[in-house]
């Protein structure tokens, strides 16, 4: 179906019965065909230089030395939705808390399987007619979203456990919350790479790199060297235990090609080379 | 995006706040604005300069065995402080248990005058109580901050400097603004406390347990199973801090142009983790231990599977060739972390 934004007049496609619908181009938020107000939002702090900054300086292995020097082409802030709960746990109604959660079953860029979004330093969010970035709309019902707040959960539990005291956990729906991402793209000899960067703090979430030439022969180079270790070490390992060291040597070769395969496919023979953010320090 | 508007309250100048501020300090008349009512009665702990937690950056570089052959290539930049948030809470948690464990020990018999070794296996019921107390330090904040974080606390326990008052601490504008709101309530912090402690609570319990077993049997050397227990717990002291504050700097550095980070206490300068590029020396030992496994298990697992087993020697060539794809994923990486 069609929704027009009252706020903006933007037109936009959006699958009929969903509990809330955003306005891609300027963030309002429609439920049950009113305006909802209860929307907030994460200020970015890290702006497009600083972005591409955090992912041109950042090397991954077998980057080009010049991968700094890359042009910069494409930058998108896209705001991710996420479900502001208050949770309770009566009767302790000390361990009240706000906690957020990722609305959307498909967000525009790969997170780090461990990402938590903080509840509290969001503002409020007030749509303007100058283009900030792309929201996007929740499509994950708030039920089913809160069961990513388990570690919430269980933290009560833990503590009402240890006092005797059987809790309820509660929650209420409090609003939106929009966090930035920046969705970068460069190029660097022709070709173009993407990246995304945490516009509240700078971290590099994701990035595709171009691999040099020297990298993919420093990883041919170790795959080699670690056959050749391996054979030798077979070799000696079988003489050792009076069975003939050829065969030592064939089969230290052979189990070798497990770290050859990785080097090779990840490295010498990939188009283009993956970061993954895991966890941050 | 806009923010509701405070002014100071000794001037009546507008003051830039953000949701995370704690303290700001007037732009126009230098006088710090406490906004939240309990930051009155916060401790900090005091941090050295910038300029002083680089010195010490920098010597610990030098002392690095990888950076510090490599300083010519290593700039440091400006670094950020943050005041992180934390309760300590002081926990003691007492358990009362009944259980039953598996002994199982050796022993030697003599038959027909020879000695034979037996193995001998018991099952036990035992009955105690254990009590643990622990001062936890709790992050205020519920966000994704990771191994800095626990090095910092692990750093403040072992280091143990003063708190001050925080209106003693947050004078000037650029420590005031490093001073991140706590999320957290004193109950929260509380439970959170008491999650962390649980779990060794419950490991205390396992080894008294044990170690009745063995006593009740009159043996030293057994290895013990707890098959099942039932544990009753009590709390006898759930006391917490006022908000903590302690000083952590980024600092970060460029080698060779790319950036890299260290994450520093800010009482004493010390490193207390720090991401570090991935040298060839560091991809070198990968290299080792890649070549290791696959020489050592493909080695003789193929001259097994020829000489004598055909299927254990398989799997130790398919084990070999796995822990060398493994070993390899540290030729992968670009950076490594000290701590």
């Amino acid at each position: 179906m069609i929704v027009q934004c009252p706020f903006c007049g933007a037109k936009y496609e959006a699958p009929p019965g969903r509990r809330f619908y955003v306005c891609p181009y300027c963030g309002t938020a429609l439920s049950e065909g009113k305006t909802y107000e209860n929307v907030y939002i994460f200020k970015p702090a890290v702006d497009k230089t600083a972005a591409f900054k955090a992912v041109l300086n950042f090397r991954p292995t077998a980057a080009p030395e010049d991968l700094p020097a890359a042009s910069p082409v494409e930058a998108e802030l896209h705001f991710l939705p996420l479900y502001l709960y208050y949770v309770s746990f009566p009767p302790l109604d000390q361990l009240a808390t706000y906690a957020t959660a990722l609305a959307t079953s498909s967000p525009p860029v790969p997170l780090p399987p461990s990402f938590r979004f903080p509840a509290r330093w969001r503002t409020p969010f007030k749509p303007t007619l100058e283009r900030v970035g792309v929201f996007h709309s929740p499509d994950l019902d708030p039920e089913a979203a809160f069961t990513s707040l388990q570690e919430v959960v269980e933290e009560a539990r833990a503590y009402a456990q240890v006092f005797k005291v059987k809790i309820g956990v509660e929650w209420r729906l409090e609003g939106l919350v929009y966090y930035p991402i920046w969705r970068l793209a460069y190029d660097y000899r022709g070709r173009r790479y993407s990246a995304a960067v945490d516009a509240t703090d700078g971290t590099v979430l994701y990035m595709e790199y171009p691999i040099s030439a020297r990298g993919r022969a420093e990883a041919l180079g170790m795959a080699a060297a670690v056959a050749a270790g391996a054979a030798a070490l077979g070799a000696m390992a079988a003489a050792y235990v009076g069975l003939p060291p050829a065969l030592g040597a064939a089969g230290g070769g052979v189990a070798s090609l497990g770290a050859a395969t990785r080097l090779v496919l990840n490295l010498a023979a990939a188009r283009v080379g993956k970061y993954k953010a895991e966890k941050r320090l | 995006m806009g923010y509701v508007e405070l002014r100071c309250r000794y001037c009546g100048a507008p003051l830039d706040v953000t949701p995370d501020s704690v303290v700001v300090v007037c732009r126009y008349c230098g006088q710090p604005n406490f906004l939240d009512g309990s930051a009155g009665r916060a401790l900090a702990v005091p941090t050295l300069s910038a300029s002083e937690v680089i010195r010490r950056a920098v010597e610990r570089t030098k002392r690095d065995f990888n950076l510090g052959r490599r300083m010519r290539d290593i700039n440091f930049a400006a670094p950020t402080l943050l005041y992180l948030p934390f309760y300590l809470v002081d926990v003691a948690m007492s358990a009362v248990y009944k259980a039953r464990v598996v002994v199982s020990y050796t022993k030697t018999v003599y038959v027909g005058g020879r000695p034979q070794t037996r193995v001998v296996t018991r099952t036990v019921d035992v009955e105690g109580a254990v009590r643990l107390s622990d001062v936890v330090a709790v992050l205020a904040r519920r966000s994704a901050w990771g191994l800095s974080v626990d090095k910092l606390v692990d750093h403040f326990f072992k280091t143990a400097p003063e708190p001050k008052p925080l209106p003693e601490v947050a004078k000037e504008a650029a420590t005031a603004s490093a001073f991140l709101a706590g999320e957290f309530t004193e109950e929260q912090a509380k439970a959170k406390a008491v999650r962390a402690l649980v779990p060794k609570l419950l490991a205390a319990v396992d080894s008294d347990a044990s170690e009745r077993a063995r006593a009740r049997l009159g043996v030293i050397a057994a290895a013990t199973s707890v098959v099942d227990k039932a544990v009753d717990y009590t709390v006898d002291k759930l006391a917490v801090s006022p908000l903590t504050y302690l000083p952590m700097w980024i600092v970060p550095y460029f080698y060779k142009g790319s950036h890299y980070s260290y994450y520093s206490a800010g009482w004493d300068g010390a490193v207390v983790v720090a991401e570090e590029p991935s040298f060839v020396e560091n991809k070198a030992i990968s290299a080792v231990g890649a070549a290791a496994t696959a020489g050592l298990l493909g080695g003789l697992g193929a001259a097994i599977a020829v000489a004598a087993d055909p299927l254990f020697g398989a799997a130790a060539l398919a084990g070999g060739a796995a822990a060398a794809y493994l070993a390899a994923g540290g030729l992968l990486k670009s950076r490594r972390v000290e701590t």
